[in-house]
C-alpha cells in the first residue's frame, strides 16, 4: 500500500517535472532562440526544425534521468535517415516527439486544431508541418507544404507521418492511410517503416501522468524500406507490406515479458542502448 | 472541350494513374476510392497538362472542396468559361 503511494507520488513527480520543461524550460531556454530564428534566419523553417530537435531531445534526456526503469533502445540507422518518407505505428502523445527528436530534419502532419493554438500554432507553422485536411482555411497551407515537398526531401528533409492517423489502442495496426505513400511516390523519394513499441506503457494514453515505475523498454526500429522504384506498384500492395512488417514487430516478445536484459541486444545488431 | 470529353478525360486519369475501380459520377471521392487531398494536388498538376495552361492559386484552393467526379468536371468548365473570356 506504502509502495503504491509512494509509486504514485513519484510517477506525479516526474509529470510535473515534465510539464515544468514544456512551460519553463520553454520559455527560458528555447522562446529566445526560437524568436531570434524567426527574424534573422534566412531559412526559418529549417532553424525551427533544428529547435525542435534540440528541444525534444532536451525532454527525452530530462525524462531518461528522472524515470530511470525505463530502457529506451533505438536502432541507429534512424539517426542517419535523410530525403525519406517515414511511416511509423502510433501508440502514445510521445511518438511524434520521439521522432522530432531522433531525426536530423522533419516536417509531419499534425491535427488541424493544433492550428489554431496560440504559439504553438505559430510554431508548427513555421516548422512547416501540415494539416491532416486541405479544406477551408487549411487549403493554401497544405497546397504551399505539398508544392515545396519535393524540393525539401531532395534537401535532405524528412517527412514522417503515422499511416493510422491516431494513436491505437488494442496493439493491432489500425486501418492505413495511403497518404504517405502517395507523397513519397509523387517526390520519387524512399520510404521507412518504422516500428515503435511500448511507448504506451510510459504514457499510457487517456492517462494524465507517466507510468514511471514498472520496468519497460521503449524501442524504435526500421523494419523494412522501400526505394523509389518499388513505390511503382498498387498502393494496396505496398500498404499490406508496411502492415504485415509492423505487426510482425509487434508480435514478438517485449523484451520485460521475458529476461530484460538477455533480450535487449537480440533486437538488433545496429541497435544501441541509450 | 465539351462536358462529355472532360468526363472521359478524367475518367481514364483516375482509373490509370489512381487506381478507381468503376467510378461513379456522383461517388464521394474520398469516401468511396480513397481519394484525398493528396490526390487532389497531384490531379491539379494532370489538369493542367490537360488544359495546357496553369492554375491559379485561387483555382487551387477551390479544387480542394471538391467531391465527386461531377464537381470536377463543374470545377473544369468553370476554368475554361473563365479562360475564354
Amino acid at each position: 500500500m506504502q509502495s503504491a503511494i509512494v509509486n504514485r507520488a513519484l510517477d506525479v513527480a516526474v509529470t510535473l517535472i515534465c510539464w515544468l520543461y514544456f512551460t519553463l524550460g520553454f520559455l527560458v531556454f528555447f522562446s529566445p532562440r526560437y524568436l531570434a530564428a524567426a527574424l534573422f534566419s534566412s531559412q526559418p523553417e529549417l532553424a525551427f526544425q533544428r529547435l525542435n530537435r534540440s528541444f525534444y531531445r532536451g525532454f527525452f534526456a530530462l525524462l531518461r534521468t528522472i524515470a530511470p526503469r525505463q530502457q529506451w533502445v533505438v536502432d541507429e540507422r534512424i539517426k542517419t535517415l535523410h530525403s525519406a518518407v517515414i511511416v511509423c505505428n502510433h501508440l502514445s502523445y510521445l511518438d511524434p516527439l520521439l521522432l522530432i527528436a531522433l531525426l536530423d530534419r522533419s516536417k509531419t502532419v499534425v491535427k488541424p486544431i493544433f492550428f489554431s493554438v496560440p504559439i504553438f500554432g505559430w510554431l508548427i507553422r513555421t516548422s512547416g508541418y501540415f494539416p491532416a485536411t486541405a479544406t477551408g482555411k487549411f487549403a493554401g497551407l497544405m497546397l504551399t507544404q505539398m508544392e515545396s515537398m519535393e524540393s525539401y526531401l531532395a534537401a535532405g528533409g524528412n517527412l514522417f507521418i503515422f499511416p493510422e492517423g491516431t494513436r491505437g489502442r488494442d496493439g493491432r495496426i489500425g486501418t492505413l492511410n495511403q497518404g504517405a505513400l502517395k507523397i513519397a511516390r509523387h517526390c520519387g523519394a524512399p520510404v521507412h517503416v518504422l516500428c515503435l513499441r511500448n511507448t504506451d506503457r510510459l504514457f499510457i494514453p487517456g492517462v494524465f501522468f507517466f507510468s514511471t515505475r514498472t520496468p519497460n523498454c521503449i524501442s524504435v526500429r526500421q523494419v523494412d524500406h522501400f526505394l523509389p522504384g518499388e513505390l511503382q506498384g498498387r498502393l494496396s500492395d505496398l500498404s499490406t507490406r508496411i502492415r504485415q512488417a509492423l505487426e510482425s514487430c509487434l508480435s514478438e516478445t517485449s523484451p520485460q515479458e521475458g529476461d530484460h536484459n538477455r533480450e535487449l541486444p537480440s533486437i538488433m545488431p545496429s541497435e544501441t542502448k541509450r | 472541350m465539351t462536358r462529355d470529353i472532360l468526363q472521359e478525360k478524367i475518367l481514364t486519369i483516375l482509373v490509370q494513374d489512381f487506381e478507381f475501380q468503376q467510378p461513379g459520377l456522383d461517388d464521394n471521392l474520398r469516401d468511396v476510392h480513397g481519394f484525398d487531398s493528396i490526390d487532389a494536388i497531384e490531379l491539379l498538376g494532370k489538369i493542367e497538362i490537360m488544359l495546357g495552361c496553369s492554375l491559379t492559386r485561387e483555382e487551387k484552393e477551390k479544387a480542394m472542396e471538391i467531391r465527386t467526379i461531377n464537381d470536377i468536371l463543374d470545377y473544369l468548365e468553370k476554368i475554361q468559361q473563365g479562360r475564354v473570356r
